[in-house]
């Protein structure tokens, strides 16, 4: 073969490549997609990945849970709780035996993405590290979730990124549900801003927000 | 028969348990205001001031240099037993042995006293940056589900004290029970 042959052939394969990649990052990202409402199968066996953040984060998704009825039908929940968050864990024990939910105690520690007040430089730095870590903790289960549940932790963004590229390159096949937290009434967090074009569903918890973001889905107060 | 014991009214004040908030500490903790419980029939006021040390340190001083008690007696004033916590474990509990909640504008605390149809007060960090509590108190007060104080003064919450009384709040709705899971299922 001649030199300009190979050359064709590379540059061949590079656009197949990249066309493949942008068709697949088309299929997969939930903002070039309408939201489908309709019930497509019961919680039953499903498996169902849940982020548990810092502080009153922790409060609104444990009441976000409660209003779930048949949550023992779920297959398995594993929790992600940041690394050193021990009032996030004692609050999960409650709720497990407040439910009867002990069976689903497997817990997964993410190191924290950014703590409050840390400026950007570090933020980048630690948001990083912390992307790493949950990608090993991730990758080391023995089955990927249907659902991730996250209500707008900072840990939040690296997962959800995590888990789209999981899915673009057909690792995973992982739904993101996002609540944005009761808190946000006229603006949407960092993470919220950051999620929303790869969440599959997208609640807020204030009717103003969704005149702002198309995508948003305001259905009353959820916690 | 056994003596029955004179009917306790709370008065339950939350600062947040992890970010304090001195203004409201300063606020309660405060002669004219605890006045004003007594007069309106209250009996007790518990605090719960924060875990921080910076929070404990301001408690005591409030207690010895602004209400002139001694930390190691029972802290009365004008008949208001005041008891204060740095943390409590079951907070729900505290709630509702109350009679009103007095507490900053962070959603739990709000949840908290509403999801167990409390009155409520809440008062407004103005010290905070970048601050939603603002907008979360006004929203609930617009529902008619609290009233809030736009800054930790002592007058401002005396005279919403005073109102709350006699105020009918509404009931916040609870979620409706399957929004979330037909949400799951969808997905």
């Amino acid at each position: 073969m001649s030199q300009q042959s190979i050359l064709d052939f590379f540059l061949t394969l590079m656009f197949l490549i990249t066309g493949a990649l942008g068709l697949r990052l088309y299929q997969k990202i939930p903002y070039f997609h309408n939201v489908s409402i309709e019930r497509k199968r019961s919680l039953k066996g499903q498996n169902l990945m849940v982020l548990l953040g810092s502080g009153g984060h922790t409060g609104e998704m444990f009441r976000l849970l409660s209003s779930i009825s048949e949550l023992s039908e779920l297959g398995s929940i594993n929790w992600c709780v940041s690394s050193g968050d021990t009032t996030s864990v004692v609050q999960l024990d409650n709720f497990l035996k407040k439910t009867n939910l002990t069976k689903f105690n497997s817990v997964i520690q993410l190191s924290r993405a950014r703590k409050v007040g840390e400026s950007w430089g570090s933020s980048i730095i630690s948001t990083l590290k912390s992307f790493v870590s949950s990608l090993h903790s991730i990758l080391s289960l023995k089955s990927y979730p249907d659902v991730l549940m996250v209500n707008g932790p900072g840990t939040a963004v690296p997962l959800c990124y995590l888990f789209l590229i999981m899915n673009v390159l057909g690792i995973s096949n992982t739904k993101i549900l996002y609540v944005e937290s009761l808190a946000r009434v006229n603006q949407l967090s960092l993470s919220g801003r950051l999620c929303y074009w790869i969440s599959d569903r997208f609640l807020v918890q204030w009717p103003g927000l969704t005149t702002k973001y198309q995508r948003a889905e305001y259905h009353g107060i959820l916690v | 028969m056994p003596q029955s014991q004179p009917q306790s009214k709370t008065v339950f004040v939350t600062t947040g348990a992890t970010v304090t908030f001195p203004g409201l500490l300063r606020t309660v903790l405060n002669q004219q205001f605890i006045k004003t419980l007594k007069d309106l029939g209250y009996n007790k006021l518990k605090v719960q001031y924060g875990k921080e040390k910076d929070a404990l340190d301001l408690f005591q001083s409030l207690i010895v240099h602004t209400l002139g008690l001694q930390l190691n007696e029972v802290l009365h004033t004008d008949g208001v037993l005041i008891e204060g916590i740095p943390f409590s474990n079951d907070v729900q509990q505290e709630i509702i042995n109350s009679e009103l909640v007095i507490s900053h504008s962070g959603t739990g605390s709000i949840l908290d006293s509403l999801r167990l149809k409390k009155k409520l007060i809440v008062v407004v960090n103005d010290a905070l940056m970048d601050n939603h509590q603002l907008e979360i108190a006004q929203e609930f007060e617009n529902g008619g589900y609290l009233l809030k104080c736009d800054k930790p003064d002592v007058d401002a919450l005396i005279d919403i004290l005073k109102e709350i009384q006699t105020t009918q709040l509404t009931e916040l709705p609870l979620p409706k029970e399957d929004t979330l899971k037909t949400i799951l299922e969808s997905l």
